[in-house]
């Protein structure tokens, strides 16, 4: 027999009275028939038949309730898998695991709400097991998928008693909320914001993001103790939490001051680092505002959660993912040596062309320099010539008689001569002193005038 | 820095290179007068000095850097 509202109209099949829609009756499943409220509290022989004791003219209510857990046994005598939300979870001193469980509907509001309990000799597999296989405790808020079998105790009502929980489905759950977030990202055009920001080429400046006393850190810190002691890299480490229910605020809040940050003091990178450990909190991670902060970061952000075999959401978010915080250190030493020999080689061949170039220039200076010095040299040797020829003319003058001295002479003695011959002495005498006169004059007049 | 516009001191290495260059030119092509020949060859030393100084500069800056050094 089964306790129910009646949702059709009916009869009873004690008083043979109509039951309209709503009333409280038992049903008996296997005949299909139903007693009326009337005849349930009269405890008539329907009642009895059924398997209630009658007390007088009452049914007791343990022999109502031990009736209706009769009902329910045969109604669902092995557990059943149920899908429900942890609304509470409470572990007792017993040994007991006390669970609220919950059905919500789109908007938030409790569609069906029962308790239940873990008993003791199953609570060590249950929780281990699960905690195992998602990586973290079972814990109000989560979606779950348990066995159950319910449980009617005339004392404390109807319970659920938990046989198990199937990890996968939280874990589908949680990839589910992930495929979201990831969709929401990619509609706001953020999602590979920060992983297409080009892969820095050098590390001068790191800022990690850690909890204080991780495991990962000292994996991180041994490399980059290093590269900072040589002047190469510094790391600037803030602790912030990766658990607890403000972590994922608490971390969106510092990546965003990072990158604010950066713009006052440039940042290579920004590694998010969390080795080792229990992967309880990481599911934690897998949120919207984190993510988003994350894709629009100006700085690179790099995650070394510590996990390799599952990536995280903010993995996929991130510029590049390293699973361990080691790979991350790695990385970042990797790249600064890679990047200095780099350099030394680019500054070898800038030694050579700018020495091959100097010495070209000084041969061009030479070069030009030993034209001005032959042009100077010629000039120098015709001006020499020139300077010569003037002299040898000077010095052929003064050792010669002049023509202009010679011709006169000469021409005023030989009509002289014909003079005399002919008689004509003072004639003759005229002529030979012209000539010396005119002689005189010309070389007064070749040598400048008198002085 | 810009490599589009040259610094002072490249500009002045280009002045005397030019001068050296105008200098030769008018010798090849022109019959100077000996004094102005003394003042033509004057400036082209001062010109080769400048230009020999400035390469000695930057033989001494390319020996004595090193790409050691990692600052921002």
């Amino acid at each position: 027999m089964k306790p129910l509202r009646t949702r059709y109209p009916g009869q009873c099949r004690s008083c043979s009275r109509p039951v309209p829609v709503g009333e409280h009756v038992l049903y008996d499943v296997e005949t299909k028939l139903l007693l009326c409220a009337e005849c349930v509290s009269a405890g008539g022989p329907a009642v009895q038949s059924a398997g209630a004791r009658s007390d007088g003219n009452h049914l007791a209510l343990s022999a109502l309730l031990k009736t209706l857990r009769g009902a329910l046994e045969d109604a669902i005598p092995s557990p059943v898998w149920v899908r429900a939300e942890v609304m509470r979870w409470r572990p007792r001193r017993s040994g007991f695991v006390n669970l609220e469980l919950a059905e919500t509907g789109a908007e938030g509001a409790i569609l069906a709400q029962v308790q239940a309990e873990i008993p003791p000799r199953e609570r060590e597999r249950i929780l281990r097991t699960f905690e195992l296989e998602t990586g973290e405790k079972l814990r109000e808020g989560l979606t779950i998928l348990t066995r159950v079998a319910p449980k009617l105790d005339p004392r404390f009502g109807l319970s659920l008693v938990v046989c198990d929980v199937d990890p996968s489905f939280t874990l589908g759950e949680h990839a589910v909320a992930t495929r979201r977030i990831l969709e929401r990202l990619s509609a706001e055009g953020l999602l590979d914001r920060n992983r297409l920001l080009p892969a820095p080429k050098d590390f001068t400046r790191v800022a990690v993001l850690a909890p204080d006393q991780a495991q990962g850190l000292d994996d991180f810190g041994a490399e980059a103790t290093v590269l900072e002691r040589a002047g190469l890299c510094s790391f600037d480490h803030r602790p912030v939490r990766f658990s607890g229910p403000s972590a994922a605020e608490d971390l969106a809040r510092a990546v965003d001051e990072l990158g604010r940050r950066h713009e006052l003091l440039p940042l290579d990178a920004i590694v998010l680092l969390r080795g080792g450990g229990a992967a309880t909190d990481l599911l934690a991670l897998n949120d919207y505002r984190i993510a988003r902060s994350i894709c629009t970061c100006p700085v690179p952000v790099f995650t070394a959660l510590g996990h390799e075999r599952d990536q995280t959401l903010l993995d996929r978010v991130a510029n590049r993912a390293f699973g361990t915080p080691s790979k991350a250190s790695t990385h970042i030493s990797s790249t600064i040596v890679s990047r200095s020999r780099d350099a030394g080689k680019a500054w070898d061949d800038l030694h050579q062309i700018a020495s091959a170039r100097l010495v070209a220039e000084r041969d061009r200076v030479d070069a030009l320099w030993s034209r001005v010095d032959a042009y100077a040299r010629e000039q120098r040797a015709h001006h020499g010539r020139a300077a010569a020829e003037a002299e040898a003319r000077r010095a052929a003058s003064e050792r010669g008689i002049p023509a202009g001295v010679a011709l006169p002479v000469l021409a005023g003695a030989v009509i002289g001569c014909g003079l005399m011959l002919s008689g004509q002495t003072v004639l003759a005498l005229a002529s030979f002193f012209a000539g010396i006169i005119i002689a005189v004059a010309s070389e007064v007049r070749r040598r400048g005038g008198l002085r | 820095m810009s490599t589009d516009t040259p610094t002072p001191a490249a500009a002045e290495f280009d002045r005397a290179y030019q001068i050296l260059e105008r200098v030769a030119e008018r010798l090849r092509t022109e019959r100077v007068p000996l004094d102005e020949l003394e003042r033509l060859l004057e400036q082209a030393a001062v010109a080769r000095d400048a230009c020999l100084r400035r390469i000695e500069a930057v033989n001494a800056i390319l020996m004595g850097a090193s790409p050691g050094s990692r600052s921002r």
